[in-house]
């Protein structure tokens, strides 16, 4: 399974905005990169802890998982697509919205990297958390969006 | 990019946030070269940090172009120390981390991201736009 974090300001997007995102985000995906179950991690970011340029910060940060050796051509492609529609949705300004399509060998240790800096406590906390919202966001059959704090 | 992912224990002040996002800002592009307008902070809280430390830090930054192994080390220090600074805890509860991205992977402002230290031509593009 791909996966995909994307990190969004609270109260800048709605939840139907984020729905609207995902389907977005699946069928460039699809289209793009190919058919590959992906499964999409949202963070919002609660106000006063993302800062862009000194300021409170009004950027979305869409990271996704591809095959290695991916062809940049289609990269871009996708990027580009998913670019302008990501801000048709959402009205946000070029500068506001950062994509990037990151071969698996890096992807994996970028997925890690949250949970390796933890305690096993935790460790524990944050897969408890992430489970819970999966199971949660399932049941809704809503994307699955999560506070970062635990 | 880059994204510095601040993690710790206690939520820090909405003061400290500020202060220890423009201490990583200023640190990055003063080392880099690279403008402010790339440089994203993010802070979490509730996460116990392994092996004692208070805060830890993932920075994920461009590699290539004009940054070798020496600056990217250097720059871990730095934010490391910065970050410690900032928050007043001594940089060894800091615990730091890298991961180096190609900028040809990464879109911001509409365009693929510039090669570290060939950013000019891409800023004035943006600022025509």
């Amino acid at each position: 399974m791909r996966k995909a974090l994307i990190l969004v300001q609270d109260g800048q997007i709605t939840d139907p905005q984020i729905a609207a995102l995902e389907a977005i985000v699946r069928r460039q995906y699809a289209a793009q990169v190919g058919g590959d179950k992906l499964l999409i991690l949202w963070n919002r970011i609660p106000a006063g802890q993302a800062f862009t340029k000194y300021e409170d910060s009004r950027s979305s940060i869409v990271t996704m998982e591809c095959p290695n050796g991916f062809a940049q051509a289609r990269r871009v492609a996708l990027l580009t697509a998913l670019e302008a529609e990501w801000r048709g949705v959402t009205g946000q300004h070029a500068d506001e919205v950062m994509l990037s399509l990151v071969d698996e060998d890096l992807f994996a240790p970028l997925f890690k990297s949250s949970q390796q800096r933890l305690s096993a406590g935790g460790r524990l906390r944050l897969v408890g958390k992430m489970l819970a919202a999966i199971v949660g966001a399932r049941v809704r059959g809503a994307p699955i969006v999560v506070n970062p704090n635990l | 990019m880059p994204l510095y992912n601040i993690a710790s224990r206690q939520a820090l002040p909405d003061a400290t946030r500020k202060t220890t996002a423009a201490a990583v800002t200023d640190i990055h592009c003063q080392l880099t070269g690279a403008p402010a307008e790339f440089v994203n902070v993010i802070f979490m809280d509730g996460h116990p940090i392994r092996d004692g430390h208070e805060v830890g830090v993932v920075c994920n930054v461009r590699k290539g172009g004009n940054r070798d192994a020496a600056l990217i080390e250097t720059l871990r220090q730095r934010i490391q120390a910065g970050v410690a600074e900032a928050i007043g805890v001594p940089p060894d509860k800091v615990l730091t981390s890298q991961l180096g991205f190609p900028a040809s992977w990464v879109m911001e402002g509409g365009e693929i991201l510039p090669e570290p230290g060939e950013e000019a031509d891409w800023l004035d593009r943006q600022s025509s736009k």
